[in-house]
């Protein structure tokens, strides 16, 4: 059998191989009490707020200790999933709304029910009434949100003052800061710009690409429109409201030319436009530009005025070895206490927090008339998006669709109830 | 069996051989030495290239779900949704021959072209192949960002061009058709250089006495061209052929940073709607399913080539 004595050597060399392996990529090896817990930040100020309260919750909880983890937010769902599907799972981590739907209806994100509503110290009713819209599922919470961040109008003072425009927060305080008003604005001022800049654009262009739901919400809202309707599952983007909102984005960019076209790379905080929608996280933007900028709310439509917020979230992970532990650290990091000593970084979804918003908000970008007039009740009245539980495949069925809507002679109606009619089966509405 | 071979009778002088169990022993321990040299190779084989290439095989038989952790077996149904039930696929697949063909032609055609225009040591020869050399040593990632932004509809660079001499560009990156042409080209441009190097260094390696012997018997300049030196240079093309088609079957930056892979799935080749479904909508057992086809594809278009290559490459 000289075969068998010639593969001999490379078996040796093959289980060689393989035992190093195996001593290198086994199993996780943390201790009872080491948690660890994800985030996309990289932001020293704010892994320091993070590592202050971790450290604080360590001191109270004896052997425990807590590591966190700062994932590029690009790669932050990609390696998460695959520390989950091995035995690296995290303890505790952050999550986007969309993803903590999914996750909760696949069953990996621990209850945190019973720890937050048995503790009459910590509040539950403080929080926002849309706070847990994307958190709780069938009346059991599955994430708190850290970070409930309304979407505001930001305008270039500069560019309306040159062209003798109204300011748009006062029009706000009137009752007339409203989308038709927006695109005659708009009209007005596209001549005076230069080459390049329009005078409006969505949310950091992302209307073109993947976070088009969200960026299109609140213009859908304020005509009465929406993605669909989560009770009962309907697609409503081919109803005559959603139709007629598409429709004057769509009038901007393509007959009027006021609005950022796809493909275009002008930037309001570069100076390319003179109106966008955006959030409290993105202001950071501004430092260093040359131009002044005020703040208000949302345009409001025929449907009447909207409040819109995008939220991020603590999970504890269900297949944690530590899972009682993390509830306890997911809760610990979301009481009145700790929220207050984020807030700088992140808006809270607590009232009481919101009650000191003046003193939180101090040194913040934001000026202190914009803090209690947008910020404020941006946050108490905004409604996040409310996501389906199989988002990512709806999202990969109707992105693609989407994009028809993107040249000037698309039939707005037609595209938008093509999409309708490929993800209503997806929509299914809540069991019972 | 016995061995018919006569025994070599020993040499004068030489060193009486050492017993047959030291020898064994010597060679058993060399050869051991020699495995755990190679161990680390191995292993990485093992771990990197082989598990993974196994792990996928075994994957695309199964409905998992890499996010929310849910495997369950499938047998061949993502084979058969992929085939029957999933017009994306074959949309993308068309999309993908559209692109190997335009990128392999364009390589092709260009860099040989230039490979023969450089040849003459004509004056600044040397100038030119640093400048279509200087996109070869260029982050792809640099290179796909910068045509992004001079392909913009409106303000775009090659527009403002086009508007110079009257004629209005399309919205490049925004529209079905012209998206999938950008990507195309660009990606295209990107290796002309390097391809027109591997034909240089051919085109130099070709015996003068061939072509001053084509030359006496009369043949002109196309002649020569047509029957001698495009025919010595088959088994270089044939290679720049193969490498740039493995190449644009493996392509994912372009797309991924100039389109997307839209508008409406126009420039989703079939590696990108791998990456799509397995990594933004996390369908990690369809994915792998898609990949093997990938697979598949590359292996039997590389082997089909490898197998005509007798009827058109003449290397003696």
């Amino acid at each position: 059998m000289i075969w068998i004595r010639r593969i001999r050597p490379v078996a040796a060399a093959v289980v060689v191989a393989l035992s190093a392996a195996a001593c290198g990529i086994g199993g996780s090896d943390r201790a009872p009490g080491e948690l660890t817990m994800t985030v996309w930040t990289a932001d020293q100020a704010q892994l320091a707020a993070l590592d202050e309260l971790t450290a604080e919750f360590a001191e109270s909880h004896e052997g425990t200790s807590i590591e966190i983890q700062s994932i590029p937010q690009d790669d932050y769902l990609t390696k998460l999933s695959v520390r989950l599907s091995g035995s690296n799972a995290p303890d505790v981590g952050w999550l986007g709304a969309p993803d903590a739907v999914g996750l909760t209806a696949a069953g990996r994100l621990a209850d945190l029910t019973a720890a937050l509503e048995s503790d009459p110290g910590y509040a539950l009713d403080d929080f926002v009434p849309a706070a847990f819209t994307n958190w709780r599922d069938d009346g059991r919470i599955h994430g708190v949100p850290f970070s409930t961040s309304p979407f505001f109008t930001i305008y270039n003072k500069d560019l309306l003052a040159a062209a003798g425009l109204p300011d748009p927060a006062a029009l706000a305080a009137r009752g007339e800061w409203t989308w038709e008003r927006l695109a005659a604005m708009a009209r007005t001022l596209q001549p005076r710009l230069p080459p390049g800049s329009y005078a409006f654009q969505s949310n950091e262009g992302a209307v073109y690409g993947p976070l088009v739901w969200t960026t299109l919400d609140p213009l859908l809202r304020s005509f009465g429109g929406a993605v669909h309707d989560p009770a009962t599952g309907e697609c409503r983007l081919d109803d005559a409201e959603s139709v007629a909102a598409v429709d004057l984005y769509h009038r901007m960019v393509f007959a009027d030319g006021t609005a950022v076209p796809p493909g275009s790379e002008a930037d309001f905080f570069a100076g390319d436009a003179a109106f966008t929608l955006t959030q409290l996280s993105r202001l950071g933007q501004l430092e260093g530009g040359d131009f002044a900028w005020g703040v208000t709310a949302l345009p409001a439509g025929p449907g009447g005025p909207v409040a819109v917020t995008g939220q991020s979230g603590f999970v504890a992970f269900e297949d944690s070895p530590n899972r009682d532990l993390a509830v306890e650290l997911v809760k610990f990091l979301s009481t009145r206490s700790s929220a207050e000593r984020l807030a700088q970084f992140y808006p809270p979804a607590r009232n009481s927090v919101l009650d000191e918003a003046g003193t939180v908000y101090a040194d913040s970008v934001l000026p202190a008339q914009a803090v209690q007039d947008v910020l404020v009740p941006g946050i108490r009245e905004g409604e996040p998006f409310p996501y389906p539980a199989i988002w990512r495949q709806v999202r990969g069925i109707a992105e693609p669709v989407f994009d028809r809507l993107w040249t000037p002679d698309a039939e707005v109606p037609a595209v938008l109830g093509d999409i309708c009619e490929q993800i209503t089966p997806l929509l299914e509405p809540p069991a019972g | 069996v016995t061995s018919t071979f006569p025994t070599a009778p020993p040499r004068a002088g030489a060193v009486p051989d050492r017993p047959p169990r030291r020898r064994a022993t010597r060679r058993a321990r060399e050869a051991l030495t020699a495995y755990l040299l190679i161990s680390p190779q191995v292993l990485g084989l093992l771990l990197f290239v082989i598990g993974p290439l196994v792990g996928v095989v075994v994957l695309s038989f199964t409905h998992t779900d890499l996010l929310y952790g849910t495997s369950r077996p499938a047998g061949l149904a993502n084979f058969t949704q992929l085939a029957s039930g999933d017009p994306t696929f074959w949309h993308s697949v068309g999309v993908t021959v559209v692109f190997a063909t335009g990128l392999v032609a364009i390589n092709v055609v260009l860099s040989l072209v230039l490979a023969l225009v450089l040849d003459r040591n004509l004056r600044g020869a040397g100038l030119i192949l640093t400048l279509v050399f200087l996109p070869v040593v260029t982050s792809q990632a640099a290179w796909a960002v910068v045509w992004r932004f001079l392909l913009q509809g409106e303000g775009g660079t090659v527009n403002q061009l086009l508007a110079a001499v009257g004629v209005t560009g399309p919205n490049w990156l925004f529209e079905p058709v012209p998206a999938l042409a950008s990507v195309t080209v660009v990606a295209a441009l990107k290796t002309v250089g390097l391809k027109a190097v591997i034909f240089l260094a051919a085109l130099r390696s070709i015996p003068r006495e061939v072509v001053e012997a084509a030359r006496m018997d009369g043949a002109g300049e196309w002649q020569l061209h047509r029957r001698v030196i495009l025919p010595l240079l088959a088994p270089t093309t044939l290679v720049v052929v193969i490498i740039t088609l493995i190449g644009s079957f493996q392509v994912f930056d372009y797309i991924l940073l100039m389109t997307n892979g839209g508008p409406a799935h126009a420039t989703t080749v079939l590696a990108f709607y791998v990456y799509e479904q397995g990594f933004e909508l996390f369908r990690t057992g369809y994915a792998a399913a898609l990949a093997v086809v990938l697979f598949a594809l590359t292996l039997a278009l590389v082997a089909g080539q490898w197998a005509a290559r007798r009827r058109w490459v003449h290397d003696d």
